[in-house]
């Protein structure tokens, strides 16, 4: 079972595979005390010790997520029971550390550490109710510095003071004071419990039976302590082996406390941030369909009338409702003009929605780009000539083309019409060249040129370059559309340009369409 | 007198189109559905149909097929009417059988050579 699991009691099968477990350690444990009591005693330290370290590690580097003083006192003062349990550890009968080798100082250590467990202890559960807010972060540092000193205050008595009162006395066995202390210890931890269980609701529920388990192990323990006459007898081993249990139960509360808890915090907070995340995904697509829906019905709204105003206006000019003055032909002339151009611009917006919306398909036929080059002098000639520029069409021989010739058309179209609407004078060429299978148009003009900061905006929509005193008809749409529908028939556009002295886009595409797969 | 249908729901596209051909002679009879297109088409013997891709009830299409089907001649020729921006709408309208495709807006200047094009 993964760490995943908070806020769930343990599956029974996992309660007994982890109870087997423990019992088999604490079996083997009791094996090892029947046959050598300073090697059981040596590894139910350590193992102690080492979980005690353990806590202490993890709350300490997690205690940017620990919002609770409980929890974090508690782990830095593992630190300090820890070590003085080490010292303990190393002071025991039999190990020869220290000089004198009496069981008073053991004991002494064992009682300080106990003392200094239950009392951490019991201002930690004082302090349940206060968590770690921005204005208290440094509560971390504080903790840490009380508990140093007064590990610091304890070590000085037992070693350099010697003034910490004697527990053992070879012969007689535990003074007064050692047992008088084990209720004591006992008392607090007892008290510490009634805390916690007035306390219940501000924790999670496993991390709460952990926590009282632990303390209960640990009375366990001192009323075991109570008890015994030698240091190496049955009790004696009770009381270590039920410290180690409640050393593991706290560890267990931390774990779920510093890591398992914040990791499910974050994992469900993601999941919902998720699920929203694709909710609006949905909306958004549902909304795109009927932003293509809307046009596609508006735009054959908005040209039906507009046929109907062109055709009408072509049949007045051309006098077959009457004949018409200079000035009133003129006028209708504008008319015209200005609704071919919203007419333009009303199938720019459809042509690019449709391919934004990924529905454009290509009407694919094959025909001679000389043709369409023919085309294309034929159309602007006379506008070019009308601004006294020269339009040159280099007119190829024949290259033929399997391609949309109608988009081909309207970007070649585009190019020389945005060329001839931005040079005063001098000449537009239109060229073309095929490399293999792909074919180049070029489309040059001596005219005004696009600045550098410019030519990185061309082609995108809406953007307009501005020519001061100029003012030129368009909607920003033009460039991005040729760009769209190139890069569709599988090409692209690129320009070269420089102010004054003209621009050259060169546009490119394959003689023979393939589906482009994405775009 | 050649006989020339105009099959348009949109009542101002629908005159435009009859002026035209009024203007240069031809006898226009107009219908408004596709229905009604092909009922007249096969009791008026007409001598070509000018018709909209985008009508009311059957389309454009559908129209053309059931002229196509009916006992009316089938060398009729039907000619379409398609917007530019519709990319498809040709192919399909040949594909339903239409003899040719004219595309809106309308040109007074070219609509007259494009129809005597079609006509036999």
């Amino acid at each position: 079972m993964g760490i995943f699991q908070t806020g769930r009691y343990p599956a029974s099968i996992e309660l007994i595979l982890y109870g087997a477990i423990a019992c088999i350690i604490l079996f083997c444990l009791y094996v090892v005390n029947l046959n050598n009591f300073l090697l059981f005693h040596s590894l139910v330290e350590i193992a102690s010790i080492v979980v005690a370290f353990s806590i202490f590690v993890i709350v300490w580097n997690t205690r940017r997520t620990i919002t609770s003083t409980f929890f974090l006192i508690i782990g830095i003062s593992f630190l300090f029971s820890g070590t003085i349990d080490l010292v303990h550890m190393l002071a025991y009968k039999g190990m020869s550390v220290f000089p004198g080798n009496s069981a008073d100082l053991p004991t002494q250590l064992w009682i300080a550490a106990r003392y200094y467990q239950s009392i951490t202890f019991l201002i930690a559960t004082l302090l349940i109710r206060r968590s770690i807010t921005k204005d208290r972060k440094y509560d971390d540092s504080i903790i840490l510095v009380v508990c140093a000193a007064a590990f610091c205050l304890v070590m000085t008595s037992i070693f350099l003071w010697q003034n910490f009162p004697c527990c053992y006395i070879e012969g007689t066995g535990l003074t007064p004071f050692k047992i008088a202390s084990e209720y004591v210890i006992s008392a607090f931890l007892i008290l510490a419990i009634i805390i916690l269980a007035l306390r219940r609701s501000t924790f999670n529920p496993v991390v709460w039976q952990y926590l009282i388990a632990a303390q209960v192990f640990l009375i366990v323990g001192e009323l075991a302590f109570t008890t015994y006459v030698g240091v190496y007898d049955f009790m004696n081993m009770i009381g270590h082996l039920a410290k180690l249990v409640s050393v593991y139960f706290f560890y267990r509360a931390i774990v779920v406390v510093a890591l398992t808890h914040p990791l499910d915090l974050l994992f469900s907070e993601l999941k919902e941030k998720s699920m929203a995340l694709e909710q609006s995904n949905n909306q958004l697509k549902m909304l795109d369909r009927l932003k293509s829906m809307f046009i596609a019905s508006m735009s054959h709204e908005l040209r039906t009338p507009l046929n109907s105003i062109i055709g009408f206006t072509g049949i007045l000019i051309k006098g077959m409702a009457g004949e018409l003055n200079a000035e009133q032909k003129k006028q209708l002339g504008m008319v015209q003009e200005s609704s071919r151009h919203l007419l333009s611009l009303i199938n720019d917006v459809i042509d690019i929605s449709k391919i934004e919306a990924g529905n454009i398909e290509a009407d694919i036929s094959q025909f001679n780009l000389a043709d369409v080059f023919r085309e294309v002098e034929n159309t602007f000639g006379p506008t070019a000539q009308e601004r006294g520029l020269v339009l040159t069409v280099e007119i190829p021989e024949s290259i033929t083309i399997t391609s949309d010739e109608r988009r081909i058309k309207q970007v070649i179209m585009n190019l020389v019409s945005n060329a001839i609407k931005f040079t005063d004078e001098g000449r537009i060429g239109l060229t073309v060249r095929q490399e293999g299978m792909v074919v180049e148009v070029r489309v040059s003009d001596t005219g005004i040129g696009i600045g550098k900061e410019d030519l990185e905006q061309l082609f995108r929509p809406f953007v307009r370059v501005q020519v001061p005193g100029r003012f030129t008809e368009g909607t920003g749409l033009g460039l991005y559309l040729s760009k769209k529908l190139v890069q569709f028939l599988g090409g692209d556009i690129t320009v070269e340009s420089e102010l004054q002295k003209g621009s050259m886009f060169t546009f490119s595409f394959l003689a023979t369409y393939e589906k482009q797969e994405d775009l | 007198m050649t006989k020339i249908l105009v099959i348009e729901d949109n009542e101002k596209n629908r005159y435009l189109i009859s002026f035209i051909l009024r203007d240069s002679g031809y006898d226009v009879i107009e219908a408004i559905t596709g229905e009604e297109g092909v009922e007249t088409a096969i009791r008026e013997h007409v001598d070509l149909v000018l018709m909209d891709i985008q009508l009311p009830g059957i389309d454009g299409y559908e129209t053309t097929r059931r002229i196509r089907a009916s006992p009316a001649d089938d060398t009729i020729p039907i000619i379409a009417l398609t917007s530019f921006a519709m990319t498809g709408d040709r192919e399909r309208a040949l594909a339903a059988g239409c003899t040719g495709y004219i595309e809106k807006p309308i040109n007074p200047d070219t609509i007259m050579d494009d129809i005597q094009k079609y006509l036999r």
